[in-house]
């Protein structure tokens, strides 16, 4: 089994090589394979049914999947698809992404996420950094002037079961760029939504905790 | 198996790769956007600029006109210097002054581009160049160009150029008011070409060039420039040259393609197409590998964990599961041993280009499976039944830096790396091992006077078996389907032992051939060395014995090697059978990793053809795997009896295939460009040598792929 899977991964590559070598079709097999489309699929076992599910969707790709929670690590609850793409949330704030090409490594948010739960005073700036590997896979930080967006923080809706949810607008720029994230923020101090941004090349995902 | 993969493909097809990538330029936003001259190098149309392309760009450039078509690849090896190696057909030219009009010829040509001043506020930049100054001669210049930009969009370039660039309102030349002998410059006729010409450099005449570029939309430049090119094997029986003056226009399609229309010479229409791309920007950036295991943070207090110990069933089913973890990341378990606080696991990685990302995956997965008391990873990878290192990770730093901003560098400064000490009995399963398989193949051939292109397509089985740790098995075996190669009939003139130049012999009758089928015995004799005894049909023209003994410490820059080979010539179609050429080759090799990404390689030995000599080879290698480089060879073969060429030499590309395809893989296209194989200086080409089996296990490239510990 694992040799005709290791033959066949070859052969795919190979006829992905042939195809770009003779000018062919190279960008289209290359556009067309699904991110993580090689990776051994992990199979949903049972007891995963019933479990917290999260929707992501990324806005520039137009795809989205369901995720569930593979890891926990201290705050940080890491979800994952059955292709293995994952996010790692702390508090629901983004802090990695993994297996969607230009991911981020990894963030520093404890004072986005004390600013979050109104610890910082309104509109304080806080710095945030991102870590990304370059194209020779070598470490590189970007970092941000940060804060929250004060007349933004409004209680805009209630849940099913009488929860007030509060929209936060966070903007963050630098001297080049700047871009924002939304949180969906109920009374009891989870997000049930959010919109962040993971890096200048994928953009925002979108975060949506499913119910059921 | 990696590096198996079209060992013998080439030049055309990187320049196809090339062509069929999106090509992401992250300086695409640059206003200024000047590329690549009709010769391929760094200029204007026919003129040089002084400004360098970015760092690592390599670029393909296709031009034409009047029945001159050169093809050209050229590298910016670092942020200053960049290489260029040509292809020219050329129509209707007189190879010498005086000589008769021919009507055709096929001509190769190095150029290199050095700028050594930058531009600065008033300053501009200046630049020196040479162009073929190792083959024919026909090309033959040197310049000395000085570039200005002006604002966003206007450049400003004028220069003054040696040999075929000081023919055109020539004078003379200011360097022989320093010297005298500046003053003459010989006929450059140097029929094998391959020869350095130096004895000509910056003589004679030398004329003023210069021109402008305007910038006039994002993806349109104008240039017009004045030409000191006098064209002496072109003019008159090619194109007249009418006036001194150029123009062209460039457009942008996409980022790094461009496509110019050219006027020339008051006489002629001239096309370009230049193909760009950066190895360090890879399309899928850094790669859409599957996510890794989550790390598994121990309970706090798991008291019952302690002192508890593993009885043998226990044991085998925790080496059982965590070899069944490992390989769902494509990392084999080669052996492991739980004692104390400490589990110790040899592990081979065959998946991932960065030994540190198996590393890191085969810790994280242990992060979720050993008993709590166990604190130390000790994670020994291994190649060939070799230990390569040996990095000790604390289990509670994999626990708090998992989501640490800084957890790179952190977790490499807390890992510890060393020589690898012990070597356990393999995990029972690892050994016998059988593994193959079935992929196309492409083998190019290239410029052959009578077909510049020629390739065959067909069937490769690759098989591999290790009955015990060390001792390998493999066998490739091809059958063509379709092809050309076998359309070369030209016979070799070479009066040295055809060791290389009756390669289209082998090509026309094996079919189906054994490339490559040996027994090879990998083994560590003593600490920092590697050994390796191959026997068998060790490549597509010889087969024999081949012994190497390698000397490199972990965390060394350099290494230490021998090779000696007994072998004999292969019959030409490639079976069983053997010719009656034997000789003793061999090599003592020095390696050199010289950080910022450039590695030296010198090799002293005697080559197939019994001549003494010494390869020298160069190589920039970007961290994600590409690498590009040069070498040459030079041996007691007088060159006027190695024959055209004068001496081997050739450029050697690697393009990572995870670079293509985002999915992680070690495998790799390997190509070497040759503008002439003959047979003096000609390596044996045996597979498994040990510096790139051992060399990623060992710092510093554990330290270079460390960014991928976490991914």
């Amino acid at each position: 089994m694992g040799a005709l899977l290791a033959m066949m991964k070859r052969a795919r590559l190979a006829a992905m090589l042939a195809g770009a070598a003779l000018g062919v079709a190279g960008c289209d097999t290359l556009s067309a394979m699904a991110p993580g489309g090689g990776a051994t699929t992990k199979r949903i076992s049972l007891d995963q049914l019933g479990q917290p599910r999260l929707r992501a969707s990324l806005e520039r790709r137009g795809t989205s999947a369901l995720m569930h929670v593979t890891g926990r690590n201290g705050d940080v609850v890491t979800w994952e698809t059955p292709q293995r793409i994952s996010v790692s949330l702390a508090d629901g704030v983004l802090v990695a992404t993994r297996g969607l090409g230009h991911d981020l490594m990894s963030v520093e948010v404890r004072e986005a996420r004390a600013a979050l739960k109104g610890a910082l005073p309104a509109g304080a700036d806080y710095p945030r950094f991102y870590g990304y590997l370059d194209g020779e896979h070598r470490t590189t930080y970007r970092s941000f002037l940060c804060h929250v967006v004060v007349p933004e923080r409004d209680v805009v809706e209630t849940t099913g079961d009488g929860r007030l949810i509060t929209r936060i607008t966070e903007r963050c720029s630098d001297p080049d760029f700047s871009f924002s994230n939304v949180y969906w923020r109920a009374d009891d101090g989870e997000l049930v939504r959010s919109r962040q941004w993971i890096g200048p090349e994928l953009g925002h995902i979108r975060l949506e905790r499913v119910s059921g | 198996m990696a590096g198996v993969f079209g060992m013998t493909s080439r030049f055309w097809l990187a320049a196809a790769v090339v062509a069929a990538l999106p090509v992401t330029d992250s300086r695409a936003d640059q206003p200024l956007s000047f590329g690549y001259n009709t010769y391929g190098y760094p200029g204007m149309i026919d003129m040089p600029a002084a400004h360098s392309r970015p760092d690592g760009e390599l670029a393909f450039t296709s031009s034409y006109f009047a029945g001159q078509f050169r093809n050209t690849l050229t590298f910016q090896m670092s942020p200053r210097l960049s290489g260029s190696f040509r292809y020219s057909q050329l129509e209707d030219i007189r190879p010498q002054p005086g000589a008769a009009v021919v009507n055709s010829r096929l001509d190769r040509s190095f150029s290199l581009h050095f700028r050594f001043i930058d531009e600065g506020f008033r300053r501009p930049a200046v630049a020196v160049g040479l162009n073929d100054f190792l083959g024919t001669g026909l090309y033959e210049s040197e310049y000395f160009v000085a570039s200005k930009t002006f604002g966003e969009r206007f450049r400003v370039s004028g220069g003054i150029g040696w040999g075929r660039l000081g023919g055109v309102g020539g004078f003379r030349n200011p360097l022989s008011f320093v010297a005298d002998g500046f003053r003459r410059r010989d006929a450059s006729s140097n029929p094998f070409g391959g020869r350095v010409n130096g004895g000509n450099w910056f003589q004679g005449d030398a004329a003023f060039f210069g021109g402008v570029q305007w910038q006039a939309s994002d993806k349109l430049h104008l240039t017009l420039e004045y030409s000191s090119d006098n064209n002496p094997s072109e003019v008159p029986s090619a194109f007249e040259r009418e006036i001194p003056f150029n123009f062209g226009a460039t457009y942008r399609v996409r980022p790094g393609v461009g496509l110019s229309a050219n006027y020339l010479y008051g006489s002629e229409f001239g096309v370009q197409l230049s193909m760009a791309l950066n190895p360090k920007d890879p399309p899928t950036g850094s790669g859409r590998d599957p996510a890794p295991p989550p790390v598994v943070p121990r309970a706090v207090a798991q008291a019952s964990d302690l002192g508890w110990t593993l009885g043998r069933d226990e044991s085998r089913a925790l080496e059982s599961r965590v070899a069944q973890e490992l390989e769902l990341q494509g990392i084999r378990l080669h052996a492991m041993t739980v004692s104390g606080d400490t589990a110790r696991l040899e592990v081979e990685n065959e998946t991932y280009h960065r030994e540190a990302q198996a590393v890191g995956r085969t810790a994280r997965a242990l992060t979720g499976m050993m008993p709590a008391r166990i604190e130390h990873f000790v994670i020994v990878p291994v190649t060939s039944g070799m230990l390569g290192s040996e990095v000790r990770i604390a289990r509670t730093d994999l626990e708090s830096l998992e989501h640490d901003l800084q957890n790179s560098w952190l977790s490499y400064k807390r890992a510890g790396i060393g020589p690898a000490t012990g070597g356990e009995r393999p995990v029972p399963g690892r050994y016998p091992a059988f593994d193959w398989g079935l992929k196309p193949y492409l083998t190019p051939s290239l410029f052959d006077p009578d077909d510049p292109v020629r390739a065959d397509v067909g069937a490769e089985l690759n098989a591999r078996f290790e009955p015990v740790r060390g001792l390998e098995f493999s066998g490739t075996f091809r059958k063509k389907v379709a092809g050309t190669l076998d359309e070369s009939t030209r016979p070799s003139t070479s009066v040295l032992p055809r060791v290389r130049s009756e390669a289209n012999i082998y090509d026309r009758e094996g079919d189906p051939a054994i490339i490559d089928l040996t027994g090879a015995y990998y083994f560590k004799p003593g600490a920092d060395i590697y050994g390796r005894v191959t026997a068998g049909y060790l490549e597509r023209m010889f087969g024999g014995v081949s012994g190497e003994v390698l000397w490199k410490p972990v965390q060394s820059r350099f290494a230490l090697g021998v090779e000696v080979n007994y072998v004999q010539q292969r019959d030409f179609d490639q079976l069983w059978g053997f010719r009656d050429y034997e000789v003793m080759t061999g090599h003592v090799s020095g390696y050199w990793d010289m950080g910022n990404g450039y590695h030296a390689q010198v090799d002293l030995g005697r080559y197939l053809a019994k001549d003494w000599g010494a390869t020298v080879a160069l190589e920039r290698e970007f961290e994600n795997g590409w690498k590009i480089g040069a070498f040459a060879t030079l041996t007691d073969v007088p060159f006027s009896t190695f024959g055209e060429g004068s001496f081997d030499k050739g450029l050697r590309i690697t393009i990572p295939i995870s670079w293509l395809s985002g999915e992680p893989s070690k495998d790799a296209y390997v190509s070497t460009i040759r503008p002439v194989t003959r047979d003096g200086g000609a390596r044996l080409d045996v597979n498994g040598r040990l510096y790139e089996k051992v060399r990623p296990l060992h710092e510093p490239e554990l330290s270079d792929g460390w960014g991928r510990f976490w991914r």
